[in-house]
C-alpha cells in the first residue's frame, strides 16, 4: 500500500464534553473530511468505549479504511487500546496515528476558537502523516526469567522469596555486609510489639537457603544494558579479604586494636576494623573494612591472621565483576534518616544524651541504658517532626516521615514497659496514627501514662551532663513549657538512600523532586517505574512502615511476576534502518549513537534492532541521509510538520517533544489545567535529536514562524547534547534569513511542566517583537526545501 | 581601608563614650572612619518601620545616598542600624518597582539611590576586614575578666543578609572577646534577645525590663564581671536598664556594661575616661579594678 | 458584651489579603506548632503568643490591630528563623503595625518618638547632658548628623511630608524650633 492508496478513516472524540465544550469537534470533521484521501470523518461520544471501537472495526471492515486517525487524548492513555482495534479489524496496527486534542488542546486552552482551529491543524498534521505510514510487526523474543532485586532490606527480602516461591531465579544484590537493612536494627515493631529481629531472621535465612536466590553481599550494581526483558548487568563484588571457610568463631576480632563507629548500632558503639556487622548476619562471615584496616591503610599489623583457626583470611581478594542476564529488576533501595546536626538549636552532637529514633532502638535492644553512663533514663523527651513537614530547605524535607508518631509512642511504651518509673513525653505537632492498630495503640500510649505536649519543640539545650533543657509551647494551655530531660530522643525525617538518585540514572528511570523512585502512575501501576521490566518496593519509593513494605514486596512480585510469566516481549519495531545503497561506511552513526547499537562489518554499517531504543539521533547526522527510522520516517515526519504548519493562528510555533518525559509532562500540563498560548502546536518525536536543520527548515517553510525542541530531561539525548544540536541549527538559520532566536530549546522532568509553559510564553512573547517569518523568506524557504524532499501526496 | 561613619543615634547622642572609644581603636587597626555629614536616624526598625513603612524605606534610602556620593562602604556600629540599612540597601538593590518609586521621592531632594555600596557591621569589619590575629596583635594589656559575650539579634538574623552561618551557635564575638585577654562565660539563654527592640522598651518598659532583668540574672549567675555587647541599644538597656531595675523591682545587678570597642580601646592601653566608661548609668568603678588599671 | 463566639461570617477577609499584597504570603502554610511561641523572650514574662497573633492575622481578626499584644514583639526574628513552614512572623507583624497606625492605633509614648524623629532627625535627640558628655570627651559638641545639618534636617522633612507620615502620626508643623 504506497501513500497514495491511502484511504483514511477519522474519528474525532468528544471524550464526554472535555474536548468537545472547547473543540468545535463537527466543525473540525467538516474542515478534516475535504482532506485528500480522508474518506470516513466521523465524531463520537467516547471512541475508546465498545461501540467506539467498533464504529472503527466497522470502517475498516466495511468502508475499505487502511489508515486510521483517531484524534482525543494523549497516545499515552490509549495509544495500545486503538492499535489492538485496528488488530482486530485485520488491519496492521501501526496503520493508527493519533491526534492529541484533549491534554495538549482542550485541557490547556479556553478559547474555542483557538482551540478548534489547534484541533484541525493536528489532525490534519496527523492525516497527512498517516498516509505514509507502513505496516511493521514487533519482534518477539524470549523473556529471561531471572530477576534482580537490588538492596537486601526487609523490602529486597520480601521480593525475593515471593518470586523464588513463584519459581523465578532471583539475584538479590546487597551492598553492605550482610543483608536485613535498617529492620534488624529495630527492637520490636509496632504495634504489636513483635520482636523485630525475631520476624526478619527468619526470612533472612529462608532467603539465603533458597535454592533459586543468590545473595550477593558487599556488592554494587555498576552498569545495567539491554532492554526490558533482557537486561545485561554488571555486578561488582567488593572483597571481605575473608574465605567463605570463616568460621565466624570471632577470635579475630578481640585481637584488631582498629576501632570504628559501629554502623549497625547506629554510632552509638564501636566495631573492629575485622568485625561481622551483627549477630544475626546473613551471611555469617566476617569482613575486613579496608578504609581502616591498619595492612590497607598503613602496611602493618595483620595480627587477625595469626589467630584465625580457620586461615581464613586473605588479604589479597580484589574486586570480583560477575555479568548476570536478567529479565527484570527490582529497586529496593530503602532510606537514611536527614541529619539532626543541621537543626543547631537541637544540639545533636554536644550531648550525648541527644540521640535519633534509630539510635534509641540500639539503646533498647542494649537495656535502655543512657549514652553517657548506661544507667536507666528517669526523664524522657520525644522530639517529632525533625526535618519532616518543613518548607525549610537546608534543614529538612516537605513531607510527612510517615513512622514518627508511631515510633516514639512504640518507644514510650517499651520505655514505660522496661523503665516502670521513667517519665516519657511525647512533643508532637500532630499524631498521625492512621494505619490498622494504631489509634488504639496510640490509647495504650494514654493508658501507660505516657504524657503528651502538642507543641513543636523550639529549643534543646544541654544544661550539664545529666541534664537538658527542651523548651515548646503547650498549645492546648497556650503556655510555654519547659523540662529538664536526661534523654532526649530525635525523630528524624526519612529521605531516600543515598544512592537511589545514582542507581536511578543507571537503571534508565526517574526520580521526583523528593529523591525517592517515581512510579509509573500514582494510582494504578504503583510499584512500577517509568521503565518496562523495572519496579520498585518499598521505602526507594516512599517512606513506609515494615507492614506497608510487605505489601508492596508482594505486590511487587506479582507485578515481576505477570511481566516475566508472558515468556515473550515484544521488540518495538519501530527501530532505525541503514539503507545500505546510500551508506558509504564512514562510522559517524557508530560513535555517537547513545546505545552502542550500530555494527560495522567489512563493507557497511546496520543496526542492531534488539539494541536500537529509537531515539532517532542518528538520523539527521548521517550526511548521506542513509539511515532512517521505523515509524518516523523522514516521509512521514516531513508529511505531518507541513499538515500541521499549513493552516492555523500566527504566530506560530511548533513543539517537537520527545515522546515519554516530555510529552507526558506536556500531558501532566493538560491534567493540572495549566494553560499557554493556543499558537503552539506539539508533534512528538522520539527524542528532539531526530529533528536536524531539514526538519527545521521545512517547518518554517510551511508556515511556523518559531521553533521549540522539547526534550526529556535523563534520557538518551542528553542537555548538552541538545544544547550542542540546537546551537550548530541556529548558526545555519542566519543563513537562510531566519533569526536565531526563533528557535528555542529546554529539557524538562515530568513534574516540572511549568518550564513547558514558561518556554511557550517566552517565544510567542517574542515573536510579537519579530513579528511572523518574512514572507521572502518563506517563499525562499519553500523553494529550496521543495530540493530536501518533501514528500508528494 | 576607608569607611563612612554610621553613627545612628543613641550612641552619639546617649553613649558618646562609645563614639569617642570606635574613633580612637579603629584607626590603630588601619580603619579610617569619614563621617557622613547629615544623616539623620537610620531609621530606627523597631519604631519608625513598625509604624510606616514606606517612610522607613525613604529615610534609610537618603542616608545610603549618602555614603554612596563617599563612594564608601559604611559601617555601623548598632545592630538595629544595621538591620535598616543593611535591608533597605538589599530591597533598593533587588527589587526595581521599590527603587523607582523611592528613587522619584529622593530626587525632590537632589538625591538618588544607586546601590554602589555595602553596609557592615562594626562586627563584620572587624572579623573578616581586620582579622581576629591584627586586633591580637594590636594588644597591649590583656584584659583578665570573665566576660558574658552578648551578641543580640539583629546581627545575626535573619540570617540570610547575614554572612556569619550560624545564628544559634556564633563564636566569631566570643573569639574576638577572647583575643582581648578576657574569659567568656558561658550562660543561659545566651543568644536570646535584651528586650529593647520592636518598640518594646518604649511602648511597654516593665515587659522590656523583666525580660533583660532574665538576662542579668543568667549573667550573673554564670559568673560574670562585666557584659560586652556590640549593640547601643543592648547596652542601653543593659547599663540603664540596670538602673531602672534597681528602682522598680529593687535588685541590683551591679554588672557593668562595655561595648566592644570599649574593651578593645583599653587592652590597647587608653585609660577608662577617654573610653567614657566612667559615663555609664551601672558603676564601672569595681570593673576598673578588677582588671587593674 | 464580650463575644465568646467567634462568627465565621464577620471575618475581615481584607484583613488576610492586604498580608499577602505585603509580601507575607507564605502565612498561609502555618500550622500552628508553637515553635515561634516556645522561642519568644515576651512570650516567657508575657502571655503573648507569637502564635496566637499569626492565628489571628490568618483568620482575619481586625481586633489584633487595636490590641497591646501587637506590640509586645522586639523583632528578635527566632521564631522566624526556626519555624518550619518559613511563616515571615516579622514581616506579618511590621505590617500589621503600620495597619494598625494607619487606622490611628498608636501608643502616645511611640506618637511622641515619631515627632522627634520629624523634629530632630533623630528617634533619640541629644539633650544637654549628652554635649557636656561629648565635650568632656573631646568629641565636638554636637554629632555631624541632622543636628549640625539644617539643610539635612529639611531633606528629611521634606521626605516626610511627601510620604504623608505627618499626618498619619498627627504631627503639628506650627510650633517647629
Amino acid at each position: 500500500m504506497t501513500a497514495t492508496d491511502a484511504q483514511i478513516g477519522v474519528y474525532i472524540c468528544h471524550c464526554g464534553g472535555n474536548i468537545s465544550d472547547t473543540v468545535d469537534v463537527e466543525k473540525v470533521r467538516q474542515e478534516i473530511s475535504k482532506l485528500q484521501g480522508v474518506i470516513v470523518a466521523k465524531t463520537y461520544e467516547y471512541v475508546c468505549s465498545d461501540p467506539g471501537q467498533e464504529m472503527i472495526v466497522k470502517g475498516i471492515r466495511e468502508e475499505g479504511l487502511n489508515r486510521i486517525v483517531v484524534a482525543s487524548c494523549s497516545p499515552r492513555m490509549h495509544l495500545d487500546t486503538f492499535r489492538r482495534t485496528l488488530q482486530s479489524a485485520g488491519l496492521n496496527p501501526y496503520f493508527l496515528e493519533m491526534a492529541n486534542i484533549r491534554e495538549q488542546c482542550s485541557w490547556i486552552h479556553n478559547d474555542k476558537e483557538a482551540a478548534t482551529s489547534k484541533a484541525i491543524d493536528l489532525i490534519r498534521g496527523a492525516v497527512e502523516r498517516v498516509r505514509h505510514h507502513k505496516p511493521l510487526e514487533p519482534k518477539r523474543i524470549a523473556i529471561n526469567r531471572n530477576v534482580l532485586v537490588i538492596g537486601g532490606g526487609i523490602a529486597g527480602i520480601i521480593t525475593s522469596i515471593e518470586l523464588a516461591d513463584k519459581g523465578y531465579k532471583v539475584y538479590l544484590v546487597e551492598k553492605s555486609p550482610s543483608i536485613g537493612g535498617h529492620m534488624a536494627q529495630l527492637s520490636k515493631t509496632f504495634p504489636t510489639l513483635d520482636c523485630s529481629s525475631c520476624i526478619l531472621t527468619p526470612k533472612m535465612v529462608y532467603a539465603s537457603q533458597h535454592s533459586n536466590i543468590k545473595i550477593f553481599s558487599l556488592a554494587e550494581v555498576t552498569a545495567i544494558e539491554g532492554s526490558p526483558g533482557n537486561y545485561r548487568v554488571l555486578v561488582t563484588k567488593h572483597p571481605r579479604y575473608i574465605e567463605d571457610n570463616c568460621l565466624a568463631c570471632g577470635e579475630c576480632t578481640k585481637y584488631c586494636p582498629v576501632k570504628v563507629p559501629c554502623e549497625f548500632e547506629a554510632g552509638l558503639s564501636h566495631r573492629k576494623a575485622i568485625y561481622t556487622p551483627f549477630k544475626q548476619a546473613v551471611p555469617r562471615t566476617y569482613v575486613i573494612d579496608k578504609d581502616h584496616c591498619l595492612h590497607f591503610t598503613k602496611g602493618v599489623c595483620r595480627v587477625c591472621e595469626r589467630f584465625c583457626k580457620a586461615k581464613a583470611i586473605n588479604f589479597n581478594q580484589k574486586d570480583e565483576v560477575i555479568e548476570l542476564e536478567v529479565g527484570a529488576i527490582v529497586a529496593c533501595t530503602g532510606f537514611d534518616q536527614i541529619d539532626p546536626h543541621k537543626f543547631e538549636e537541637y544540639s545533636y552532637g554536644l550531648h550525648p544524651n541527644i540521640i535519633t529514633n534509630l539510635q534509641f532502638e540500639r539503646v533498647m535492644v542494649g537495656g535502655f541504658g543512657k549514652p553517657s553512663d548506661g544507667k536507666p533514663p528517669k526523664k524522657v523527651a520525644f522530639v517529632l517532626c525533625v526535618g519532616s513537614r518543613t518548607l525549610d530547605e537546608n534543614k529538612g524535607v516537605k513531607y510527612c516521615c510517615k513512622i514518627g508518631c508511631m515510633a516514639a509512642i512504640k518507644q514510650a511504651i517499651l520505655l514505660q514497659k522496661a523503665v516502670p518509673d521513667v517519665d516519657p513525653w511525647i512533643f508532637y505537632t500532630d499524631i498521625r496514627a492512621d494505619g490498622k492498630g494504631y489509634e488504639e495503640f496510640y490509647m495504650t500510649a494514654q493508658e501507660h501514662n505516657v504524657h503528651f505536649v502538642r507543641g513543636r519543640v523550639a529549643e534543646i539545650t544541654p544544661i550539664n551532663k545529666d541534664e537538658i533543657l527542651v523548651r515548646a509551647e503547650d498549645t492546648f494551655f497556650g503556655k510555654v513549657v519547659e523540662g529538664v530531660f536526661d534523654l532526649v530522643i530525635l525523630s528524624t525525617g526519612i529521605i531516600p538512600s543515598q544512592d537511589t538518585g545514582e542507581l536511578a540514572k543507571k537503571l534508565g528511570i526517574q526520580v521526583g523532586g523528593d529523591g525517592f523512585i517515581l512510579e509509573r502512575h500514582y494510582k494504578l501501576r504503583p510499584v512500577d517505574s517509568q521503565r518496562e521490566g523495572v519496579f520498585a518496593a518499598g521505602c526507594a519509593i516512599s517512606p513506609k512502615d515494615v507492614r506497608e513494605t510487605t505489601l508492596e514486596a508482594m505486590a511487587t512480585a506479582s507485578r515481576v511476576a505477570t511481566f516475566l510469566g508472558q515468556g515473550e516481549i515484544s521488540v518495538s519495531p519501530e527501530v532505525a534502518y541503514v539503507s545500505a545503497e546510500k551508506c558509504d561506511n564512514c562510522g559517524i552513526c557508530i560513535d555517537i549513537c547513545p546505545v552502542k547499537a550500530f555494527e560495522s562489518s567489512s563493507e557497511k554499517v546496520s543496526v542492531n534492532p534488539l539494541s536500537c531504543v529509537g531515539c532517532g539521533i542518528c538520523v539527521p547526522k548521517c550526511p548521506k541521509q542513509a539511515i532512517d527510522l521505523n515509524h518516523c520516517t523522514e516521509e512521514q515526519l516531513l508529511a505531518q510538520i507541513h499538515g500541521v504548519c499549513e493552516g492555523g493562528i500566527h504566530p506560530k510555533i511548533i513543539a517537537f517533544v520527545e515522546k515519554n518525559t516530555a510529552y507526558a509532562s506536556a500531558d501532566l500540563a493538560g491534567q493540572s489545567r495549566a494553560s499557554y498560548p493556543p499558537n503552539v502546536e506539539m508533534i512528538m518525536v522520539p527524542t528532539t535529536g531526530r529533528i536536524g536543520l531539514k526538519h527545521v527548515l521545512n517547518a518554517f517553510a510551511a508556515g511556523a514562524d518559531g521553533v521549540i525542541c522539547i526534550e526529556g530531561h535523563g534520557g538518551v539525548f542528553t542537555e548538552d547534547a541538545l544544547r550542542e544540536h540546537v546551537d550548530e541549527m541556529k548558526k545555519e538559520l542566519r543563513k537562510y534569513g531566519i533569526e536565531p532566536l526563533r528557535l528555542l530549546s529546554i529539557s524538562t522532568t515530568i513534574p516540572q511542566y511549568d518550564k513547558i509553559l514558561n518556554v511557550s510564553a517566552t517565544l510567542t512573547e517574542r515573536l510579537r517583537k519579530l513579528g511572523t517569518l518574512s514572507e521572502d523568506v518563506r517563499a525562499k524557504l519553500k523553494a529550496e526545501t521543495s530540493s530536501l524532499e518533501v514528500p508528494q501526496k | 581601608m576607608k569607611l563612612a561613619l554610621y553613627l545612628g543615634c543613641v550612641i552619639p547622642n546617649r553613649y558618646p563614650g562609645i563614639e569617642a572609644a570606635t574613633r580612637k581603636a579603629l584607626p590603630k587597626l588601619g580603619v579610617e572612619l569619614l563621617d557622613m555629614n547629615g544623616a539623620s536616624c537610620c531609621p530606627a526598625p523597631g519604631v519608625i518601620r513598625s509604624f510606616d513603612k514606606k517612610i522607613w524605606l525613604l529615610t534609610a534610602a537618603r542616608n545610603l545616598s549618602i555614603a554612596e556620593e563617599m563612594g564608601l562602604d559604611v559601617i555601623t556600629l548598632c545592630n538595629g542600624c544595621y538591620a535598616s540599612l543593611k535591608e533597605a540597601n538589599h530591597i533598593l538593590k533587588t527589587e526595581e518597582e521599590k527603587r523607582k518609586e523611592v528613587n522619584m521621592s529622593l530626587a525632590e531632594i537632589s538625591r538618588e539611590f544607586k546601590g554602589s555600596i555595602k553596609v557592615k557591621h562594626l562586627a563584620e569589619v572587624l572579623y573578616f576586614d581586620v582579622g581576629v590575629k591584627a586586633i591580637k596583635e594590636a594588644v597591649k594589656r590583656k584584659i583578665q575578666v570573665k566576660a558574658a559575650v552578648f551578641y543580640g539579634c539583629h546581627l545575626l538574623k535573619p540570617r540570610e543578609l547575614r554572612p556569619w552561618g550560624s545564628v544559634e551557635k556564633p563564636t566569631f564575638l566570643d573569639e574576638m572577646v577572647k583575643v582581648l585577654g578576657a574569659e567568656s562565660v558561658p550562660y543561659r539563654d545566651k543568644m536570646m534577645c535584651c528586650g529593647a527592640g520592636g518598640a518594646l522598651r518604649s511602648g511597654a518598659l516593665d515587659v522590656s525590663l523583666n525580660i533583660v532583668c532574665e538576662r542579668l540574672e543568667a549573667m550573673k549567675e554564670a559568673g560574670a564581671e562585666c557584659i560586652v555587647n556590640v549593640c547601643p541599644f543592648c547596652h542601653l538597656q543593659f547599663d540603664l536598664g540596670q538602673r531602672q531595675i534597681a528602682m522598680k523591682l529593687g535588685e541590683n545587678f551591679n554588672m557593668p556594661v562595655i561595648y566592644y570597642t570599649q574593651l578593645l580601646g583599653l587592652a590597647m592601653g587608653f585609660t577608662p575616661q577617654e573610653l567614657g566608661i566612667h559615663m555609664n548609668a551601672t558603676d564601672c568603678k569595681s570593673f576598673i579594678e578588677r582588671i587593674g588599671i | 458584651m464580650k463575644q465568646e463566639i467567634i462568627a465565621l461570617g464577620e471575618i475581615n477577609e481584607k484583613l488576610l489579603k492586604e498580608l499577602k499584597k505585603a509580601g507575607v504570603a507564605n502565612i498561609v502554610f502555618c500550622v500552628q506548632c508553637g515553635t515561634c511561641s516556645a522561642s519568644c523572650p515576651s512570650g516567657r514574662v508575657t502571655a503573648f503568643r507569637t502564635r496566637q497573633l499569626i492565628r489571628k492575622a490568618l483568620m482575619g481578626l481586625s481586633e489584633v490591630l487595636k490590641s497591646d499584644e501587637l506590640w509586645l514583639c522586639t523583632t528578635c526574628y527566632t521564631c522566624l528563623e526556626r519555624c518550619p513552614r518559613k511563616v515571615e512572623t516579622v514581616p506579618a507583624i511590621i505590617a500589621l503595625r503600620n495597619m494598625a497606625v494607619e487606622s490611628g492605633n498608636i501608643n502616645p509614648r511611640h506618637r511622641d518618638i515619631a515627632h522627634m524623629f520629624i523634629r530632630y532627625g533623630h528617634a533619640v535627640p541629644i539633650n544637654e547632658e549628652n554635649v557636656k558628655k561629648r565635650e568632656s570627651l573631646g568629641l565636638p559638641a554636637v554629632p555631624p548628623t541632622t543636628h549640625s545639618f539644617k539643610q539635612a534636617l529639611e531633606e528629611l522633612q521634606t521626605l516626610v511630608k511627601k510620604s504623608g507620615f505627618d499626618k498619619k502620626v498627627d504631627f503639628g508643623w506650627e510650633g517647629q524650633k
